[in-house]
């Protein structure tokens, strides 16, 4: 290898260290890196016998012999380097295979070291001095590994390396989604690769690669251990330095990641569980679909940004978790009373409630925003982690609609004789009209069967079947209780009954337009929707229709068109935990 | 360019040397060869008449301009001109009678040019717009039925003893006759001369070059021609009637094969075969004419696109 | 000289050479296969909620046949759109058809003025169809030039015409006669013409029965049935065709068969005649539009 090849791969290493480093220094430290390799590498070139020193720290020195040392000394490195190789030595030895410069690495990390343990120092007194007395201690340790034992030393250096690209690649993806399996990902490969490596062995010793291996894995167990396990990292390394952010993240990712893991495999579970009921019933014919309407805000309540302020508390601190309480409603009341939103923030295991502010109730109307604070003592949680939840319960409307097309049965029949869709027969392309419903928790679907509904002037009793189907639409949020149904039907029709119930107790009345439309509310309600129903995923109502006025139902033209609406008012319930802990 | 100017100077002075030859003092004029072409009848309507198109409710005049481009008289007696191919319905006052052929001379020796003359019909369109009809478009057609008769005259060589071992010259060696055309539209186009001892047989050879159908003569016939009638049987066209041969200045007809009772030849395809004898009493070879007289009745038919358009 | 003598050879070439006037042709109305046509549409395709806004129909009449007692309905629905005081939705119309006269046809224009009453709540926009339908009586007068030939046998090689099937273009109305096949059918010495006519709805709407079409546009329909009156006619002679009304299935070609009563003998010669066929039948035209209406924020009913 030239000595050209191993200036640049040795340029590069050191590329990749400042490129950390400039996420941990401020920029003025950077430059003095910068400035300090451009000048070490220069000396390598202008001063000969640096260069040489550097070259005989290899060992190709004592191979060549001292004459050939000299002579390349004096011939100059520029020559050596475009010259792709030594020249040969006098007697015409032939020119022995370079090492990789493992030797001029480790000098470069030692200088790194020392500027990071100086930053270090400056930047955090006290604590943050035993950091930077570490790495140097090490830095001088591998040095003299590197000098006695080259082939261990070569090891050494390897893991340094591979350590350090580890721990850079685990300090970028930290604050990425899928941290915790970026990590294990990260961790995995980098043991298998060094467990791969294979550096240039010139001795007749074994090979240093399953060392290397080795080394990283030890490395890593122990980094890993010490982390999660105990608290010792707090006493190397600042918390607010960036490399201490990083290990905190690694920390409570990895700690997270079993409980979050156990969590998704459960979602997948029941996600799939629902799936396949969904698919059984939409078989069965006992589930209907919709789409959401198009809007432009999220219709909803949600809890936006909750954090702590500080993840790790004194005994005597006060915990703050905060978030921002958003609504995106178009209505402003419900059941004639303003929509009323109430927080509150508890400890998961133990219960212990925390307090609001400024407020754990709010009136609100459409869109609004609220900035709140839950706040603990530390000392009413003890030591040791807490989950903390936040939670809105709030009542909300959804409303959905389904369009439908009525035709005189004879008409439709003589259109199909013709071999002619009706709807087609009016230029109608939307012959499947799907339900559309409205933003937020819950979901409803709808059907009327198929279209056109023909209508047969003398059979009242021969009218349309209305399916509905409620379900929830934020799954990480629970329905606690369902208040009323509205279901509207069109001019001519009225309402039967509701999955069997006959419907004459609730309260149907006409509107401006002569529409008809029953409230569900209370014991009948209740009766359709059990406590075990409003944990379910979805519900499916079957709605019997009569026709009460043919004329007006059809409109006195060929085709009518109508639609048949649904308003649900229900409680809807939200939660988001954050993970503290209290120091002793 | 200079080229070009020699050029054209030459052409007109060769058409000034073509068109004006001095004449031959002294030379009375020549009857010409006159019985030579396969037309009888030529018809052709008359320019804008009628025009290409015209509208409802408007009259319509249709003429013919017939001329007898033959060597025999046309016209006269039963021979008429029948318009037909439209609904008598929309084009009114146009009969199913026709129209009689006027007496129309032939060509002869003297007369290079046969008779003319023009035959009319004027009728009325009814009106399309009422039925809402945008245009009416029938092909007429004006077909001609009359009787003719071809002339022929070949002379051919009699050799009584064709076979006979002489040193003596022979005036003429028996051999057949090309006649080519004679001014009608039936043809007798060749007599090939079969001698035999004391007896020479004819075969003339009868051809239809005139275009249209010939069908055996006769006025019954003649009728039949007509498109509004039945139409002349599969056994009345294609005839022609051997009206007399003569030779040595007697008639041979009864010695002729091929025809029927009434004396007509059925031709095939066109063209028929007549096998006549004459018997000779005569020594030596010998020139005489051969004359053959066919008659026969003869149709052709001549079509004008019309296009009648409804106007408001 | 010689640019004189160029010059002189020129022009006698150009007046020789000058194409023959011609007597230009009055234009063919007989064609085509739409009876009318209907363009419509909201002069604010995008409604505020709450709003009016005229919905705009222009009815034009392709055909040849006058429509007489048309009747149009416009159909909305009627939960988000309600007509304004005074419009009406359902509408009888007259429109002259294309002719000499009038080749372009009779053009009427119709609005109706319609406001938002109500949406379905929280819903920001919703789009609901406009549809007009137009139901009236019409008629093809459809004419093919066919040929009468007593001579059955040919004995005439020479004829103005031939016995063969004949393809009909457009008529100027929808329901077409798309060919004719004419056979000369002998009877005794003579021939009886008859005529086996194809038909075909070729517009863009439906047939229905004559009686039918103000019905068509209405609930009280009790049956529909897609039938059409046939009548044809030979030399201002009926014939006689074996069933007076055809059904007419969508997108299919019904055929019937006419004879002539009166025969042809070899004394009418052969001759180029035409083909007169009346077809009446009630018509259904349908045109429609979608109208979107865009609730504002704030807005959740309309004032009464």
């Amino acid at each position: 290898m030239g000595l050209g090849k191993i200036i640049g791969i040795a340029a590069i290493l050191f590329a990749v260290i400042l490129a950390l480093a400039i996420w941990l220094f401020p920029w003025w430290v950077w430059v003095i890196l910068i400035v300090l390799a451009v000048v070490f590498v220069a000396a390598c070139f202008l001063f000969p016998p640096l260069g040489a020193a550097v070259v005989g720290l290899f060992g190709t020195a004592a191979e060549l012999g001292t004459a050939a040392a000299t002579t390349a000394a004096r011939a100059g490195m520029m020559s050596r380097i475009f010259g792709g190789g030594a020249a040969p030595a006098a007697g015409g030895a032939p020119r022995p295979p370079r090492a990789f410069p493992w030797k001029i690495i480790v000098i470069l990390l030692i200088i790194t070291a020392l500027v990071l343990g100086l930053w270090q120092g400056f930047a955090a007194w006290g604590r943050g001095l035993l950091v930077p007395l570490v790495i140097f201690a090490g830095a001088i340790i591998a040095g003299l590994i590197l000098v006695k034992s080259p082939n261990v030393a070569g090891s050494i250096i390897a893991v340094i390396v591979i350590l350090a690209l580890e721990f850079g690649m685990l300090f970028f993806t930290s604050r990425l989604p899928f941290a915790a399996l970026l990590t294990i990902f990260i961790v995995i490969m980098t043991i298998l690769i060094s467990f791969s490596i294979k550096p240039h062995h010139t001795g007749t010793g074994p090979r240093p690669g399953s060392t290397v291996g080795m080394l990283v894995l030890i490395a890593n167990l122990a980094f890993f251990l010490l982390i999660l396990g105990t608290d010792v990292h707090k006493g190397l390394v600042s918390p607010t330095s960036p490399v201490g952010k990083t290990i905190d993240s690694l920390r409570t990712t990895l700690l997270d990641a079993p409980t979050k893991f156990i969590a998704g495999i459960q979602a997948i579970i029941s996600g799939t569980k629902a799936g396949i009921e969904r698919q059984i019933l939409i078989g069965t014919g006992d589930y209907e679909t919709g789409v959401e309407a198009a809007s432009t805000k999220q219709l909803g309540v949600f809890l936006d940004n909750v954090a702590l302020t500080d993840t790790d508390v004194g005994p005597d601190g006060v915990i703050d978790m905060y978030g921002r309480l958003r609504v995106e409603s178009f209505k402003t009341q419900i059941d004639g009373e303003p929509l009323l939103i109430t927080l509150s923030c508890y400890e998961q295991t133990r219960n212990i409630t925390g307090e609001i502010r400024p407020s754990a109730e709010y009136e609100v109307e459409e869109y609004e925003n609220f900035d709140i604070d839950c706040l603990f003592k530390a000392n009413d949680l003890g030591k040791g982690s807490h989950t903390l939840a936040l939670d809105a319960q709030f009542d909300f409307t959804t409303s959905a609609y389904i369009k439908s097309y009525f035709m005189d049965q004879e008409t439709v029949r003589a259109l199909r004789r013709q071999q002619q869709e009706p709807l087609a027969a009016f230029d109608i392309t939307d012959t499947s009209p799907t339900a559309v419903y409205t933003g937020g928790p819950m979901r409803i679907g709808m059907n009327t069967g198929q279209q056109p509904i023909s209508i047969i002037p003398d059979r009242k009793d021969l009218a349309p079947t209305l399916a509905l189907t409620l379900e929830r639409n934020w799954l990480d949020g629970e329905l606690v209780a369902l208040k009323t149904i509205r279901i509207t039907v069109p001019p001519g029709l009225g309402i039967k009954s509701i999955s069997g119930r006959d419907i004459s107790g609730n309260t149907c009345t006409a509107t401006s337009t002569q529409e008809r439309t029953c409230t569900l509310s209370g014991d009948f309600l209740r009766g359709i929707f059990s406590e075990q129903d409003l944990k379910r995923p979805f519900t499916t109502l079957r709605i019997a229709t009569e026709i009460l006025d043919h004329t007006r139902l059809l409109g006195g033209a060929p085709l009518a068109i109508r639609s048949f609406k649904t308003e649900i008012d229900y409680t809807f319930r939200i939660k988001k935990t954050q993970t503290v802990t209290v120091t002793a | 360019m200079t080229l070009m100017k020699k050029s054209a100077l030459s052409l007109i002075l060769l058409s000034f040397l073509l068109a004006c030859q001095a004449p031959t003092s002294g030379q009375s004029p020549q009857p010409q060869e006159f019985r030579s072409g396969t037309q009888g009848l030529d018809l052709q309507y008359v320019a804008n008449l009628p025009p290409p198109r015209l509208f409802d409710r408007d009259q319509v005049n249709i003429m013919l301009q017939v001329e007898n481009r033959g060597t025999a008289p046309l016209g006269g007696g039963a021979d008429r001109i029948y318009l037909s191919g439209f609904d008598p319905t929309i084009i009114t006052g146009i009969g199913t009678d026709g129209l009689p052929i006027p007496p129309l001379e032939p060509r002869s020796a003297f007369v290079s040019q046969g008779g003319r003359d023009t035959i009319s019909w004027r009728g009325q369109i009814r009106s399309l717009t009422d039925k809402r009809i945008d245009k009416y478009t029938p092909l007429l057609l004006a077909t001609a039925c009359y009787t003719y008769e071809t002339t022929a005259t070949a002379q051919v060589c009699l050799d009584p003893n064709p076979y006979q071992a002489t040193s003596q010259q022979k005036v003429c060696t028996a051999s057949g006759v090309g006649l080519g055309s004679q001014g009608a539209p039936i043809a007798i186009t060749n007599v090939d001369v079969q001698p035999q001892p004391q007896r020479t047989r004819f075969i003339i050879t009868i051809t239809n070059s005139g275009g249209g159908t010939v069908y055996k003569y006769g006025t019954q016939y003649l009728n039949k021609c007509s498109p509004y009638s039945a139409g002349l049987a599969f056994d009345e066209v294609d005839f022609v009637q051997l009206s007399d041969i003569t030779i040595l200045g007697r008639s041979i007809k009864q010695s002729c094969k091929g025809l029927d009772r009434d004396g007509h030849l059925r031709l095939t395809s066109g063209t028929g075969q007549l096998f006549c004898e004459v018997d000779l009493n005569e020594q030596s070879a010998f020139l005489s004419p051969l004359t053959i007289t066919l008659r026969y009745g003869y149709r052709q038919s001549i079509p004008k696109p019309l296009e009648i358009r409804a106007v408001p | 000289m010689r640019t004189f003598g160029c010059w002189l050879l020129i022009i006698g070439l150009l007046i020789g050479c000058t194409a023959p006037t011609t007597v230009p042709a009055p234009p063919d109305i007989a064609k085509g296969t739409d009876a009318l046509t209907i363009d419509l549409r909201a002069t604010n395709p995008e409604l505020i909620m709450c709003q009016q806004t005229d919905l705009v129909a222009t009815l034009r009449n392709l055909g040849t046949t006058n429509i007489e007692r048309g009747l149009y309905t416009f159909i909305i629905e009627d939960q988000v759109l309600k007509p304004v005081t005074g419009t009406n939705r359902k509408k009888l119309f007259d429109l002259e058809g294309r002719s000499q006269y009038n080749p372009q046809g009779g053009i009427e224009q119709t609005t109706l003025k319609v406001k938002n009453t109500a949406l379905p709540p929280q819903i920001e926009t919703y789009q609901t169809p406009i549809i007009l339908q137009a139901c009236y009586q019409y008629e093809t007068l459809a004419s093919a030039p066919i040929c009468i030939d007593p001579d059955v046998l040919g004995k005439n090689p020479a004829k103005p015409c031939t016995v063969a099937p004949v393809s009909v273009g457009g008529q100027g109305a929808p329901v077409a006669v798309t060919r004719i096949e004419p056979t000369m059918a002998p009877a005794g010495n003579d021939i009886r013409p008859t005529f086996t006519i194809y038909l075909q709805n070729l517009g863009s709407g439906r047939v229905v029965s004559a009686p039918d079409v103000e019905s068509a546009c209405t609930t009280t329909t009790t049956t529909l049935n897609p039938t059409v009156e046939i009548a044809a006619f030979l030399q201002n002679r009926p014939l006689r065709c074996t069933q007076r009304e055809v059904r007419l299935e969508q997108g299919k070609e019904a055929r019937i068969a006419c004879e002539s009563e009166q025969t042809y003998g070899p004394a009418q010669g052969t001759f180029s005649s035409i083909l007169e066929v009346e077809i009446t039948y009630g018509y259904i035209n349908t045109a429609s539009q979608s109208l979107t209406i865009n609730r504002l924020p704030g807005q959740e009913r309309c004032p009464p």
